[in-house]
């Protein structure tokens, strides 16, 4: 096994094709790490910005009726792993307004950096660079394995030696996961020089940690693929066939499946598009009503004089309005959800989306960040809700109409006292939840890989008696 | 002769080659997939013509209704060009909106009317189109095909049997060129009909002439990358030694030149070019309104109105009803020194705009520019300018519509004389009773919120608005309403303009290969 092993690694560092793989894979390391040098440099001028923003509004705050009436935002702090796992987060919601105001609940959102006049594009995250290329040179380093050596008649010679054939497969691949892995360590860490020499990211554990798991999940997809294609390469009469066939299925599975997802999952789910507006309505409506049945806010003064009755009345119609209000936006969160599931769905058929879902889970990254973000955001209204109250109901002069700016308390209130939002990350339970099912079938998908080339390589063939044929390509 | 050696290559390829297993699985795959992206583009267009559809009707209503003009607001709403199906680009099949306001407008304005543009789970999702298929699956077909068509007869000992004919070696390859082309092509158009019937099969789908000319540029340009691609790996083929070397050569500049930079390229440019905060521009409109909220007070404080009882109306936003004649008066001067303002507004606010945006603009169309270095980007950026779905075709659209602005503001300049003024801010007719029929006799008291007096007003008020409600005579007459022409797209002129750099260094690539390939076959010695 050992002399397979080394013999392949020999025939490989010698080749052309190998030279050209780690050409390959480096160049695209070093774009990923020149993008995200600059990228870095974008994001944290928006971060900055984003800050300041909200230090200007936290400063424009000095009664407790200000701070109820203020619009805040909260920013969905990025993972620092960007550049190992994107997963959209440059089009996912990066902050959300919201304010304690009874029916202000967040929802205009803003995506962090995203530019609406190019076209969709994928950014070259190491998890895509793996995807896409590594999975390809798999097939390119692997296609003639076993088809390649029968042409040339090697294979005999190989077989004649005292190994078992299980032995003589296991050998190869071995040799073929070596070069790939040593390419993809020495882009993973010309990346990293890159972007540290940029100042873009910082070495430490966590960082350490998450190259780890990319590795292990780079070794399990990548040997997906190179036993698919030993095994293919095992079945098939000619190297070309074998790498006809190969790239064929590599183009439809890691391609052409996820950029259908988007259409199958529009066609699929019933969508509603204007629910976010009519939410919008839902209030507008309310107030009208509000207004036209004589409830209309009245001056401070005048208010006071039955108790601020009518204005109270507001308040809690409002207040019903706004779990009303909520109900809807739910609704349309749960549809947009559903459709992104079924799309996800539709990207598990793809290995590659198994690789790039169990990297998002094991990175803390995705979709469920975003649903954790949003539900941090809603508890944390209600935490500055709850302060704003409770300094409100300290104020024996207050009107108490919570929680109506207008008729809150006048006391000062300093800006900086209100509890900042601090985004809690995902625990590794909850993300690696997400992960289970695309592990899983990433998993037995290579398990699959191993037995079906096992099987192959182990099964007699008409390889065993002389090929006549000398056609098409020889791996040399 | 030569034909003969046509046919020859093109049975070869097709019949021959054909029964095994890689152009079989090649072939089908490639029109099993055009079949499906464009069945679901063809469904998806579907819904994006209902959208435009539910937009359209939206927007004639909202005209019918109009009954002041901040309420017209006409929109230049165009429909979804099923062209773009193909070749998705920016505008994805959808259709498009100008909104036209006297108080904004904007560079590359034109908000995509269809499904899937508010959800951002949905747009981190890249999609598919015909463009997508050829540029990755056909243009691998043509490396297969290519790579070996010298080589491999070399090796295969056919070479020396083949020059050994009568035959001018100038006639073998070109006969080789031709034939291996011609089987690329025989699959791409296949692929093409099918493509097309699914199309015509969708009553929403509807090409005009000009369409039907751009699908037929389509093709062809579908052909050339393709030729250029065989032509490309024959060279190597006839450059390297073997056939092996040839395709790891083929194969590695197909990675990099087809998936590699049409990934990495639109990443370095989104991130390449820096451009300057959003908040800049948001803080300098701040400015800019409150300056002008300053001229606006003070315009108030030099012409003060007539006091609240000629101020007594009925309102809903920018409409107020039942005003006295001298309130109404006061109206249309305010209104009249608004409408300047909002103009000023309007320009001040798209060159902040603009300067703010430019660069964002900038990495698309870097895209594009950049694009020619490899023929499959080139490829698929020259589809979205025949599809007009590329930037560029926004911009133009947002031109018209800027220019329809213009239009719409000189229309609305010729409704200025006195009698039409009122239509700002009211539909009433010139001798309507004002809610308050003699202000000089009414005080303070009578006019506070749930006094006798307005109550008994406001029963009369509601009468009113029965009345008005069934009144004809208060909507807007916009029969002499601008209309916009069919300028709003590029004809296929100005696209083809536009596609010259990209075509000339296709072509040139293009005849670089042939011509390189057929003198290294001419002046090839055996060893």
């Amino acid at each position: 096994m050992t002399i397979v092993f080394l013999h392949q690694l020999h025939d490989h560092l010698i080749s052309l094709r190998v030279q050209l793989s780690m050409i390959v894979v480096l160049l695209f390391f070093v774009v990923n790490g020149t993008m995200y040098s600059w990228r870095m440099e974008t994001q944290a001028q928006v971060d900055s910005q984003l800050t300041a923003d909200l230090s200007r509004r936290l400063d424009g705050i000095e009664t407790i009726r200000d701070a109820v009436g203020a619009g805040l935002r909260v920013a969905n702090q990025p993972t620092g792993t960007g550049f190992i796992v994107e997963s959209g987060f440059d089009r996912m919601w990066g902050s959300l307004w919201f304010g304690a105001e009874t029916g202000r609940i967040p929802f205009r959102w803003f995506a962090r950096d995203v530019n609406f006049w190019m076209s969709r594009f994928e950014n070259t995250d190491w998890t895509l660079i793996v995807r896409l290329v590594l999975s390809f040179l798999c097939i390119m380093l692997a296609y003639d394995g076993i088809s390649g050596e029968a042409q040339r008649g090697t294979l005999r010679q190989v077989f004649a030696n005292p190994i078992s054939r299980g032995r003589v497969l296991v050998g190869k691949f071995a040799a073929h996961l070596a070069v790939l892995l040593v390419a993809t360590l020495l882009g993973t860490v010309v990346s990293l020089l890159i972007q540290t020499m940029h100042g873009a990211v910082e070495l430490n554990g966590a960082l350490l940690w998450a190259h780890l798991l990319f590795l292990v999940a780079t070794v399990v997809y990548l040997s997906l693929f190179l036993f698919i294609t030993l095994g293919i390469s095992a079945l098939t009469r000619t190297s070309a066939s074998s790498l006809v066939l190969l790239t064929m299925t590599w183009a439809v599975f890691i391609v052409v499946i996820p950029q259908c997802s988007f259409l199958i999952a529009m066609q699929a789910v019933e969508h509603e598009e204007g629910w976010m507006f009519k939410s919008y309505d839902v209030m507008n409506e309310a107030r009208e009503t509000l207004t036209k049945g004589g409830l209309a806010l009245r001056d401070s003064s005048l208010a006071g004089q039955d108790g601020f009755a009518v204005e109270r009345q507001v308040a809690q119609r409002i207040e019903e309005v706004e779990k009303e209000q909520m109900q809807v936006r739910r609704h349309g969160f749960a549809q947009q959800l559903q459709r992104y599931e079924v799309a996800r769905a539709v990207n598990l058929l793809s290995p590659g989306f198994a690789f790039q879902y169990t990297i998002e889970a094991m990175l803390k990254t995705g979709v469920a960040k975003r649903e954790s973000f949003f539900r941090q955001a809603l508890e944390h209204r209600l935490v500055v809700r709850e302060f704003v109250g409770h300094r409100d109901a300290a104020d024996p002069d207050s009107p108490h109409v919570r929680y109506l700016p207008g008729y809150m308390s006048m006391k000062p209130l300093d800006g900086d006292e209100i509890p900042r939002f601090q985004e809690k990350p995902l625990s590794f339970a909850e993300s690696f939840a997400a992960g289970v099912m695309p592990l899983t079938i990433l998993v037995f998908e290579a398990l699959g890989a191993m037995l079906f080339a096992l099987w192959r390589s182990t099964a007699p063939t008409s390889r065993d008696t002389p090929l006549p044929r000398t056609e098409g390509v020889d791996g040399s | 002769m030569i034909w003969t050696l046509v046919r020859k290559e093109l049975l070869t390829n097709l019949l021959t080659n054909l029964l095994t297993l890689r152009l079989i699985v090649a072939l089908a795959f490639t029109v099993v997939l055009c079949l499906l992206t464009t069945l679901m583009g063809s469904l998806e267009f579907s819904v994006s013509v209902d959208a435009y559809q539910q937009a359209l009707d939206e927007r004639l209503e909202a005209l019918n209704e109009a009954t002041i003009y901040p309420r017209v607001e006409p929109h230049v709403l165009v429909p979804p060009q099923p062209v773009q199906i193909l070749a998705r680009g920016l505008a994805g099949g959808n259709g498009r909106r100008f909104e036209v306001f006297v108080d904004e407008y904007q560079e590359g304005s034109g908000e995509s009317v269809g499904s899937g543009e508010y959800d951002d789970l949905m747009q981190t999702l890249v999609r598919i189109d015909f463009s997508t298929v050829v540029a990755i699956l056909l243009s691998f077909l043509a490396v297969v095909i290519g790579f070996d068509c010298i080589s491999g007869e070399r090796e295969q000992g056919t070479l020396r049997l083949l020059l050994s004919n009568p035959v001018p070696r100038a006639h073998i390859i070109a006969a080789k060129l031709v034939g291996g082309m011609l089987s690329l092509w025989v699959p791409l158009l296949l692929a093409y009909v099918v493509a097309l019937s699914i199309l015509l099969g969708n009553g929403d789908v509807q090409f005009s002439g000009d369409d039907w000319l751009r699908l037929g540029l389509m093709l062809a340009l579908s052909c050339l990358v393709l030729g250029l691609v065989f032509a490309f790996s024959a060279m190597v083929s006839s450059i390297t030694h073997n056939s092996a070397t040839s395709l790891t050569v083929c194969l590695f500049v197909w990675l990099i030149a087809g998936v590699g930079y049409m990934n990495c390229l639109p990443g370095l440019t989104r991130y390449g070019v820096p451009y300057p905060p959003f908040w800049e521009y948001l803080t300098k409109m701040r400015e800019v309104r409150q300056t002008q909220a300053g001229e606006m007070e003070e315009w108030e404080a030099r012409n003060p109105p007539p006091g609240a009882a000629y101020m007594k109306s009925y309102s809903a936003g920018p409409l107020t009803r039942y005003s006295h004649p001298r309130g109404n008066a006061w109206r249309e001067q305010r209104a009249r020194f608004r409408f300047d303002q909002m103009l000023e507004y309007a320009d001040e606010d798209f060159k902040y705009r603009t300067a703010n945006q430019m660069p964002l603009a900038q990495q698309e169309f870097l895209v594009d520019k950049w694009a020619v270095l490899s023929p499959l980007t080139n490829y698929r950026s020259l589809m979205k300018y025949l599809a007009r779905s590329s930037l560029d075709d926004l911009f133009f659209f947002s031109h018209f519509g800027q220019r329809y602005r213009v239009t719409y503001v000189d229309y609305l300049r010729t409704k200025m004389s006195s009698a039409s003024w009122r239509r700002w801010f009211t539909d009433d007719p010139v001798d309507q009773e004002p809610l308050v029929p003699d202000p000089e006799s009414v005080t303070a008291d009578m006019l506070a919120d749930g006094s006798d007096f307005m109550s008994s007003r406001a029963e009369w008020l509601e009468r009113q608005q029965e009345l008005a409600a069934r009144d004809p005579a208060r909507t807007l007459d916009l029969t002499d309403l601008p209309k916009y022409g069919d300028g709003w797209k590029r004809t296929l002129g100005q696209s083809l303009t536009l596609m010259m750099p990209g075509l000339i260094v296709l072509l040139l690539s293009f005849s670089l290969c042939v011509t390189i390939t057929v003198l290294r076959f001419v002046r090839y010695r055996f060893a």
